[in-house]
């Protein structure tokens, strides 16, 4: 949370000669972060954020405290005035009645005071201005007083009307369901019956305790007698009700912090003094008091060692302490820590044995919820001795040999690539809607479900990068018409305990060619260093029943190389075909050999001949697979071009031992047209 | 004899001149003087020649020979002078091989994964979808931290475990901490760099519900908060410039004791918090950017991955990838949420 904290109110309590520039400076390196000083006519306002674990900081006080622990550190003399409170309160021989109870121990600490109060006025100009500029708007002294209290000490606090509350009773106790409150901003809730109210003793509901009060309770211009009331509530429940119901005050804000309860103590006589000197009041009754259970800080004990191994430099016991004592903790040195008799006093070694005392520390009651262990310990020095004044240095031990994950060096091969070929990539939510997995002929009961969706657009964890694609397409394709896209990202896919499969996957899409797309799963895949795969013709789902075949190694299915079945281009009112080559990368990864094997560069010169051969419908694939392997002398052979019925076809010959002569040649080309004709029907063309 | 010479010079001289490029003038001098050459030919004819007329054909071969060689020389000369005279229209434009583009999500992580992986940091990836364990119990979390609040974490609709929690959207890279203690054996030294997606119910011009971040973690003996700021310095410097600075401000995480928040020096008033005109700059804190948490990791973390906290103390800093990225390049964005939007007039300008 950030506070707005005046720089003449922080004066009052912090003696010092630093500028608002330099507090603003020391207090970030230090302490808590300022992060903007306002000019504010005359004065300065700063905005400081409080972190969770320093609600002892959510208050001028707490600021000045801190303030005057950091500022010596940069050599500014700087001072904390005391809070100056009058804690003895006089006896009140016939007070007015006025019972609190908390039957539950709701509370850690509950206390109240009953004050008759001159008629509301406005408060004080200074009052008004201190609390305006704290970001707090002014109404009137009455309720102003509670405010200036909060803002100061940095405990919430509230009034009640004493006689709108007949019954002279407090009941702490948990809320009813549905039980309606009016909030003191008119505002109507029905309550859970997680949240805390306070009862009147008739069932009647006059105060949401530590968030905000209610309308039925809360002072009025014909208020005579007040009751002053703090309590320190259960910071989880607090932090429950208010989120509930969207009521983000001040006062909840801290209270679900967990402030310390001694501070309730301090805020009360603090607001008894005011209410005296601003509102008239005359105390009524006798200070009440609940605290049944007395917290108190944790003693902790750390040799100075330990604290000079994390901070990675050696500071003197002494410097330590100073530190410690600073920040009001209480530092004393542990007995059993001066081993008797010294046998060599001088010699460095006992000295650094020496200058390793075993501290006793306890911190003040103010921070007895955030310093726990000895680790706590060392953010206190460390961050008062200063991190910027710790040198910079990069680690010295030896470097970790493990196994590397092997798919992140494959993951870069494949987007490289992909990018130099023209493609561009898109990072979708791994989010779908119902709406889109039906519209992509899904079923979204087998996905996973987020139980707290935001929207119903981010509600399932995708099964497929596809009908994502399909969406940036169509929202493209106005722009371009050939898109080219790929997405690597996980698919969620459940399993009947325990966590999902999370898998990898590579799609990528083009509104080409089925051969455009096939050649580029077949590049990707030598650059992946997979080799010895197969396409066959298959079913997958989103992709057209007879475009597609997927990569096969072995058993293993790597992928898929298709159409994406008409259907769903319709239903995305895709206008051009996408085709699509989807990747496993958990696969690719398992079977990658990225190894090269080298064979000698061969020493006689290859024979070259086109071939044009009348097809009579059989699979190019299967023609090339029957010339390919014919005979050994065939190195290679490539489709060249294909008109009607025709195919031409470049096939190298080589032979590794010696020069090709025609005869040889002439001999392989036989061999390859009769097994062309007898297993394929095709045949040469004849010109 | 003498007439065919005479015929061949002539014929040779002719196809010179009438030639225009080197490679058909090599061709045309091998017709003549090539093994097979037809003015070599000739000359192993000599010994068909009687003997008396020997010397004087020899010396009239010889005189051709040369007279073609220098006309062949010339020629080539002149063709080699003509071709650095031929112009073209250089304002043509080239033609470009197809350029595709990464997301700048992309380009970040490999750019922050190439700079730690300089100083021995493994990059690696966990889950995304995790047990509340590894997101939150083994960082020790208290059992009602508002980290588990709905509004600050998605949860997934599956039966909760009683030794892991709830399966949720893991919520940042920490979650990746225990696990790579796990995968060491829970044996340091520990040199990780884990980056991955991270999802929270944030969704508005600044915020996206799916986002990335980059955790690094480093367990060792002796590891003290002066090789936290070198790493965040060493980062700072290879990844935002060398003139950059960075500090350390106290701060407040669960999973790390002490805290820290790292800052750098703004690139656009270069730290100074004001620009040349005087004016407050708009971009940063009085001059400081936050660049994202970081602290030493608390012993309640290292006892969860099962390390000695006693012999081990580590440090570890989780920021965003996005939030990074834009900081260096200045690119600021006017809503964040063009990053998954996936339109192509965005995602080609990177």
């Amino acid at each position: 949370m950030n506070i707005l904290v005046p720089d003449s109110w922080l004066r009052e309590y912090l003696e010092t000669t630093a500028t608002p520039e330099e507090i603003k400076e020391y207090l970030s390196l230090c302490g808590p972060s300022v992060e903007r000083i306002n000019k504010d006519g005359k004065d300065w306002v700063y905005e400081i954020e409080i972190t969770t674990n320093r609600i002892d900081m959510a208050g001028v006080y707490g600021i000045a405290r801190e303030a005057a622990a950091i500022l010596p550190r940069f050599g500014i003399k700087a001072r904390l005035k005391d809070l100056d409170v009058q804690d003895k309160l006089p006896y009140t021989a016939n007070p007015l009645p006025m019972d609190i109870k908390d039957p539950a121990k709701i509370c850690n600490r509950i206390m109240g005071i009953v004050l008759k109060v001159d008629q509301m006025k406005t408060s004080p100009e200074f009052m008004q201005k201190r609390i305006e500029k704290s970001g707090v708007r002014s109404l009137n002294n009455l309720v102003d007083i509670t405010n200036y209290v909060m803002l100061e000490v940095g405990h919430p606090c509230h009034v009640f009307d004493y006689d709108r509350v007949k019954t002279h009773t407090f009941i702490l106790r948990k809320a009813k369901k549905d039980e309606p409150i009016i909030t003191l901003d008119e505002k109507k809730f029905l309550l859970s019956d997680e949240d805390v109210v306070i009862d009147d003793g008739t069932g009647r509901v006059i105060d949401l305790p530590g968030i905000m009060g209610t309308q039925n309770s809360v002072v009025t211009p014909d208020t005579q007698r007040i009751i002053f009331f703090i309590e320190s509530n259960n910071p989880i429940l607090i932090r429950k009700t208010s989120m509930r119901y969207g009521i983000r005050t001040m006062a909840a804000s801290i209270n679900e912090k967990h402030p310390d309860p001694q501070l309730v103590n301090t805020a009360i006589l603090r607001g008894i003094e005011l209410y005296k000197k601003y509102a008239g009041g005359e105390i009524l009754g006798n200070l009440i008091d609940i605290y049944p259970n007395k917290t108190k800080p944790s003693t902790i004990l750390v040799t100075c060692k330990f604290i000079n191994d994390r901070l990675g430099v050696e500071l003197k016991s002494e410097e330590i302490i100073d530190i410690l004592r600073s920040l009001r903790f209480n530092v004393s040195i542990s007995s059993s820590d001066n081993p008797q008799p010294r046998i060599h006093p001088a010699s460095a070694e006992s000295h650094k044995r020496r200058d390793n005392p075993q501290l006793i520390i306890t911190p003040p009651s103010f921070r007895q919820f955030d310093i726990a262990i000895p680790e706590d310990i060392v953010e206190e020095v460390a961050r008062l001795y200063g991190y910027h004044s710790l040198p910079t240095r990069l680690m010295e031990g030896s470097i970790p040999i493990s196994d590397k994950p092997k798919d992140i060096p494959l993951e870069k091969i494949a987007k490289q690539a992909l990018k130099y070929w023209g493609f561009t990539e898109v990072y979708n939510y791994s989010f779908v809607s119902k709406e889109l997995i039906i519209r992509s002929g899904l079923d979204p009961k087998k996905h996973l479900k987020v139980a707290n969706p935001l929207t119903e657009e981010i509600e399932y964890m995708r099964q497929s990068l596809i009908p994502s694609i399909a969406q940036n397409i169509a929202f493209n394709q106005n722009l371009e018409s050939k898109l080219r896209l790929f997405e690597m990202a996980n698919i969620y896919i459940p399993r009947d305990s325990g966590l999902p499969d999370e898998i990898n996957i590579l799609t990528v899409a083009s509104q080409s060619t089925f051969s455009d797309m096939k050649g580029i799963a077949e590049a990707l895949l030598k650059e992946l260093g997979i080799v010895n795969y197969d396409f066959s013709p298959s079913y997958t789902p989103l992709f057209h029943r007879k475009q597609t075949v997927s990569i096969k190694v072995g058993r293993d299915i790597l992928g898929t190389v298709g159409k994406i079945d008409p259907q769903l281009m319709q239903n995305f009112s895709i206008k051009n075909d996408i085709f699509v080559c989807q990747v496993d990368m958990q696969k690719v990864t398992k079977l990658s050999n990225p190894s090269k094997k080298y064979t000698p560069i061969p020493l006689y010169p290859p024979v070259r001949e086109d071939l044009t051969l009348v097809n009579t419908g059989k699979p190019i694939g299967n023609i090339l697979k029957t010339v390919k392997e014919a005979n050994h002398l065939v190195a290679s052979v490539e489709l060249i071009d294909t008109f009607k019925n025709n195919i031409s076809l470049r096939v190298t010959y080589q032979d590794r031992q010696k020069n090709l002569e025609s005869e040889e040649v002439k001999k392989v080309r036989e061999r390859i047209l009769n097994r062309l004709s007898s297993k394929l029907q095709v045949t040469l063309r004849k010109n | 004899m003498e007439r065919q010479i005479s015929i061949l010079q002539q014929e040779a001289l002719l196809k010179f001149s009438n030639c225009t490029s080197t490679a058909e003038l090599e061709q045309i001098f091998l017709q003549y003087f090539g093994a097979s050459g037809s003015f070599t030919r000739l000359l192993k004819d000599f010994k068909n020649i009687p003997e008396n007329q020997r010397p004087k054909l020899g010396k009239l071969a010889n005189m051709v020979k040369k007279e073609l060689e220098t006309a062949y020389s010339l020629k080539k000369e002149k063709i080699i002078k003509a071709q650095s005279e031929e112009t073209i229209d250089v304002t043509i434009p080239g033609n470009e091989p197809p350029m595709g583009h990464l997301h700048i999500v992309t380009q970040a992580i490999e750019e922050i994964d190439r700079i730690f992986s300089q100083i021995g940091f493994t990059r690696v990836r966990y889950r995304e979808i995790e047990w509340d364990w590894y997101s939150f119990g083994s960082l020790n979390f208290p059992p009602d931290h508002p980290a588990r609040d709905d509004f600050e974490t998605f949860f997934i609709d599956a039966a909760p475990l009683p030794k892991y929690g709830r399966m949720l959207l893991s919520p940042h890279t920490s979650s990746g901490q225990v696990r790579e203690m796990e995968r060491m054996h829970s044996r340091p030294p520990i040199r990780m760099i884990n980056i991955a997606k991270c999802y929270r119910p944030n969704w508005d011009i600044s915020h996206t519900p799916m986002f990335h971040q980059f955790e690094g973690l480093v367990v060792d003996e002796g590891i003290n908060i002066t090789h936290l700021k070198g790493t965040m310095d060493y980062f700072a410097k290879q990844y935002f410039g060398p003139e950059r600075k960075t500090r350390l401000r106290p701060f407040h995480f669960q999973f790390t004791e002490p805290s820290f928040e790292v800052d750098i020096t703004c690139g656009v008033c270069l730290g100074k918090g004001t620009l040349p005109d005087g004016q407050k700059c708009k971009y940063c804190k009085e001059g400081w950017l936050e660049l994202g948490g970081s602290g030493m990791v608390h012993p309640n973390v290292l006892a969860a991955g099962k390390i000695d906290p006693k012999k081990y103390t580590g440090f570890a800093f989780g920021w965003g990838v996005e939030r990074t990225y834009m900081m260096k390049s200045g690119t600021k964005l006017d809503d964040n949420r063009l990053l998954y939007t996936n339109d192509i007039r965005f995602l080609e300008q990177f």
